[in-house]
């Protein structure tokens, strides 16, 4: 027990590996709040100049960039309504109706706050259950990963709005979006025109650059007169009462967030949808209808999407399967490393499971550190003259595109699914539900293929595989369950 | 946005719009693979495309059925003024002169035009400004985070290279 | 015609004087894969030491998608001045038998033939079968029962397959993923039941005893797993195709000034010589290789005729070896 408490205090006593979890918590924070610019980008450009480092210090930086990055991307969806990465999509649903309303500095205080809590769930569940969490998470069949995108196009009706068969076309354009390029199953040309470039598909973030970014520029067009909003900046901090309230439901998301960002292929993305859409279901009176500012839609996403980072190092630090894109990237860093990241890491290097999640609580710690501090400059954004601030966020939006994969096809998307964007906005479709479409996609897809094509064909074998086993149960329980609870009879005795 | 609000002008023609996007979307996807198998790629593209076109023809529905008024003003004034489609119009030249002047040409210009056209202040003071931001993003993308901005005709490599050379002399 | 000619003598000209004391500014590494996986790992392993006999930075990117075609395409559309590297692996080989492009490494100089990975067949520690002719025993027993991990057309998967379908019936259900990693993380969780993969990705769950090694695609055993006994003791089929494996190194364009080329070959045949880097390929299973010039381009032939051929005969590719100029090995 010394032992461990002595290598989890390795990244809290070397002066200079605490400098380089803050550095990386800071750089963390803006990579995360530019969208274009992502977390597994930086820790990949990383690796090749930390190669003549000692592995901790490559470590403590990466933890850094990590925890403050999944952090990050609710700044800028908060300030601007444009989520610095897919992660803080949900974010942006509720915490921009804030802002709006000048209460930008207690969103982001009180999102900053529940991310932190969300880290340290994340953390806590990775240090004590994560030989557990890990065998369970490598039970999850085809058919489940199935399961899990089926309850997640149900989230369509969460992010709907006023018109559900609005938000359904939204989410089907979504689906389709997400399967264009060379099918990664059978190289097959789909949605591709003969045209090469679209081989390797559409990447969401350039969508969700043109959809949130350029469209919400070009929205906030019509509005250039109205004077920006004074924003409340006396309180950041929330209130201890504050917190307490939304703290069963904080903890809940993060649950939630633990057990999605386990599993290999799923993560901080999807999580903080499902949240959101656990929140929209179990409160019962949110502070403001949700979609207008409610504060239970801004605790939800932000604690899933932060506990997801402690789940995806899960199945990374004990199994040597990548959680998500970052954890994979680390892999790779370990490997040169030397560290031979694999099942037999926890056995014969476990001074490095407890060293990352020391420097994983300490990254943590800087997320509170900054996301406290630094409010007053991100402000500023939106209290500078939309006549400057549009230009701006147009450049950004290009730059972030063009960033995504240094290529001009993806500055181009963002303009086409800006301009669509644009006309679905003012035509009131919702735009969430196409990011949805597009990361489930090849969740979907691949799955489904790989589900039918494991029973040979034999649809009634997959339906009653549906049901034998407690995970495949549990789902098909839960998507049952969803969508009792959405079909309009039963609302309407709810309501007499 | 609780109130009923006006039918904006344009709302059927972009519903059936998408009702064609929609019906275009489930010939591409039927033409992947058919009906051939359930495992084809073509299995989610035809399930997908069939959504959309119910849910399309349901928005087409709504939308004819609803009884509320059309907005008075026209489609060009409350949903591409002016203003707009120079906006459009300047960032599609943005992207189209990119790789050709280079982000730092390119980016200054874009903002300059757009700043002054939206701001109106002195044409040297909006230039020095956006020179600057321009500069800042070069930094954190291209320096930092090592993103290869489209460098176009100023020959950032080269001066890069020639101030490192520089600073490696400073050096003892 | 002329016209041309006079333009590329111009370009030649132009292109002296900066061949001379090349490189003078950063150069930029293309990668075909996504970020973690081998030849992502490979190409930021080599990266430093190559920055340091090269004295310049070279930024990394990775353009992954439509099997490495797309990064491929990019490198052949920048100009051939040696700036642009494209890191690439196996697959452009197989792109014009496999339809997908008409550009593969005939287009591209091989500055480095870095390292090749060896194929091993694994099953899960707890599946009843001891030697991969158990499994293949079963497998023609009960057809199409036996699930396969598989990566999509071209990739190793498919490829063993193939080699073994040549040779002898082997009815199993291919279940396809998007790579290794993610086929071996379904396999460990029972989703299928054995796969073809590269040592290097199964190595350390070998290690860990999660993972049982039924054979080595190759003529004789390999150091790292001792007791493993090559395929061609049971199927003397694989023979004819072997050594075969993927492989990993640096090319730039065909019409690179050779002043160039040579510089580039003299800084990474330096760099794959670098005792850390020949110990990281050897801890992740793959066996160094570190060729230039003829030899380099003798083994991407020979390696593209084999494995062409193999899809081919197998009816795993469309287009003929034959008509867009692959001989029979």
């Amino acid at each position: 027990m010394a032992d461990i408490l002595a290598q989890i205090g390795v990244a809290w006593l070397d002066p200079s590996l605490l400098l380089l979890t803050a550095l990386g918590t800071a750089a963390g924070v803006y990579i995360g709040a530019i969208p274009g610019l992502s977390v597994t980008m930086a820790v990949s450009i990383l690796i090749s100049f930390t190669f003549t480092w000692r592995a901790e210090e490559a470590l403590a930086l990466i933890a850094g960039i990590y925890m403050g990055g999944v952090y990050g991307g609710a700044r800028s969806a908060i300030l601007l309504n444009i989520p610095g990465g897919p992660a803080a999509v949900a974010t942006a649903l509720d915490g921009y109706p804030l802002a709006q309303r000048g209460e930008a500095g207690a969103a982001i205080g009180l999102a900053t706050v529940m991310s932190v809590i969300g880290g340290f769930a994340g953390i806590l569940v990775l240090a004590l259950a994560a030989p557990w969490v890990s065998e369970v998470a490598l039970r999850f069949q085809p058919r489940d990963y199935l399961l899990i995108s089926i309850l997640g196009i149900l989230l369509v009706a969460s992010l709907s709005g006023p018109s559900l068969a609005k938000g359904v076309f939204a989410g089907a354009l979504g689906l389709i979006v997400g399967t264009v390029g060379l099918d990664p199953l059978t190289a097959q040309e789909r949605f591709t025109f003969g045209v090469v470039d679209l081989w390797a598909g559409i990447s969401p973030i350039a969508v969700m650059i043109g959809v949130f970014g350029i469209a919400e520029a070009l929205v906030q067009l019509h509005h250039l007169d109205t004077q920006p909003i004074r924003q409340k900046l006396e309180r950041i901090l929330p209130s201890w009462r504050l917190v307490r309230r939304h703290l069963p439901l904080s903890l809940q998301s993060a649950g939630i967030g633990v057990g999605v960002g386990a599993l290999p292929g799923t993560g901080g993305d999807i999580a903080s949808l499902f949240a959101y859409d656990h929140a929209k279901r179990v409160t019962r009176n949110p502070s403001r209808p949700f979609g207008q500012g409610a504060y239970e839609g801004l605790v939800a996403p932000e604690t899933a999407n932060n506990a997801a980072v402690g789940g995806a190092f899960i199945p990374m630090l004990t199994l040597g399967i990548p959680g998500d894109a970052v954890t994979a990237v680390i892999i790779g860093a370990l490997f040169i490393q030397g560290l031979n990241p694999g099942p037999m890491l926890m056995v014969e290097n476990a001074h490095v499971f407890w060293f990352v999640v020391g420097s994983l609580l300490l990254a943590n710690c800087c997320v509170l550190l900054f996301g406290l501090t630094g409010v007053r400059v991100f402000t500023w954004l939106v209290r500078c003259p939309r006549s400057v601030l549009i230009p701006l966020i147009l450049l950004l939006s290009v730059v972030g595109a063009y960033a995504i994969g240094n290529a001009l096809t993806d500055v181009y998307w963002a303009l086409a699914f800006g301009l669509l964007g644009y006309f679905m906005k003012m035509y009131r479709y919702p735009v969430a539900p196409i990011i949805l479409g597009v990361i489930l996609a090849p969740l979907m897809d691949q799955n489904w293929r790989r589900a039918i094509i494991s029973v040979r064909d034999d649809v009634p074998r997959l339906l009653a595989d549906l049901v034998s086993t407690p995970i495949s149960f549990t789902l098909t329980a839960a998507i049952v369950l969803v969508l009792a609870a959405k079909l309009p009879w039963h609302r309407r005795r709810h309501h007499q | 946005m609780e109130q009923p609000q006006s039918r904006l002008p344009g709302e059927r023609v972009f519903a059936l719009a998408m009702l064609g996007l929609a019906l275009f979307v489930l010939w591409h996807a039927y033409g992947i693979a058919g009906f051939r198998s359930l495992s084809s790629a073509g299995a989610l593209p035809l399930a997908a495309g069939t959504v959309m076109v119910v849910a399309a023809l349901a928005v087409v529905v709504q939308s004819f059925v609803s009884k509320t008024p059309r907005q008075e003003r026209g489609f060009f004034r409350t949903l591409l003024p002016g203003r707009l489609v120079g906006f459009v119009v300047l960032v599609g030249v943005l992207a189209l002169v990119l790789d050709r002047l280079g982000f730092l040409l390119a980016g200054t210009g874009f903002l300059a035009a757009a700043i002054f056209w939206l701001h109106r202040r002195q044409p040297w003071h909006v230039l020095a400004w956006s020179l600057l931001a321009v500069l800042v993003i070069y930094v954190l993308f291209r320096l930092v985070f090592e993103v290869l901005l489209p460098e176009g005709i100023v020959p950032e490599r080269a001066i890069l290279a020639w101030i490192g050379d520089r600073l490696r002399d400073l050096r003892p | 015609m002329r016209l041309v000619h006079c333009a590329a003598a111009l370009a030649v000209l132009a292109a002296a004087p900066a061949a001379a004391d090349y490189p003078t500014r950063a150069l930029q590494g293309v990668i075909m894969w996504g970020a973690g996986g081998a030849t992502d790992t490979v190409s930021r392993a080599i990266q430093p030491h190559a920055e340091a006999a090269l004295g310049r930075d070279i930024v990394m990117t990775n353009r992954s998608g439509g099997t490495g075609a797309i990064a491929t395409r990019y490198v052949q559309a920048q100009r051939a001045d040696g700036y642009t590297l494209l890191f690439g692996a196996e697959n452009p080989q197989l792109h014009k038998v496999l339809g997908l492009a008409d550009i593969d490494y005939d287009d591209f100089y091989p500055v480095n033939i870095l390292a090749r990975g060896v194929a091993i067949v694994v099953t899960t520690a707890d599946a009843p079968w001891q030697s991969f002719g158990e499994l293949v025993a079963e497998a023609q027993a009960d057809p199409g029962a036996i699930r396969m991990g598989a990566t999509g057309p071209g990739g190793l998967p498919h490829v063993v397959g193939s080699m073994l379908a040549s040779g002898v019936e082997f009815p199993v259900t291919a279940v396809p993923y998007d790579g290794e990693g993610p086929a071996l993380t379904a396999m460990l969780g029972g989703a299928v039941d054995f796969m073809p993969v590269g040592l290097s990705a199964a190595a350390e769950h070998i290690r860990a005893g999660r993972v049982r090694p039924l054979a080595v695609v190759d003529t004789a055993e390999v150091d790292l797993l001792p007791g493993v006994p090559p395929i061609t003791a049971e199927f003397p089929v694989f023979e004819d195709y072997l050594p075969w494996g993927p492989f990993y190194g640096v090319f730039v364009r065909r019409d690179t000034p050779e002043a160039i080329t040579a510089t580039l070959v003299e800084a990474f045949h330096g760099a794959a010589s670098v005792a850390e880097f020949e110990e990281l390929m050897e801890a992740r299973g793959n066996v160094m290789m570190n060729l230039t010039g003829d030899e380099a381009d003798a083994f991407l032939d020979r390696w593209r005729s084999v494995t062409s051929w193999i899809m081919y005969d197998a009816g795993a590719a469309q287009v003929s070896p034959d008509s867009v100029g692959i001989a029979r090995p």
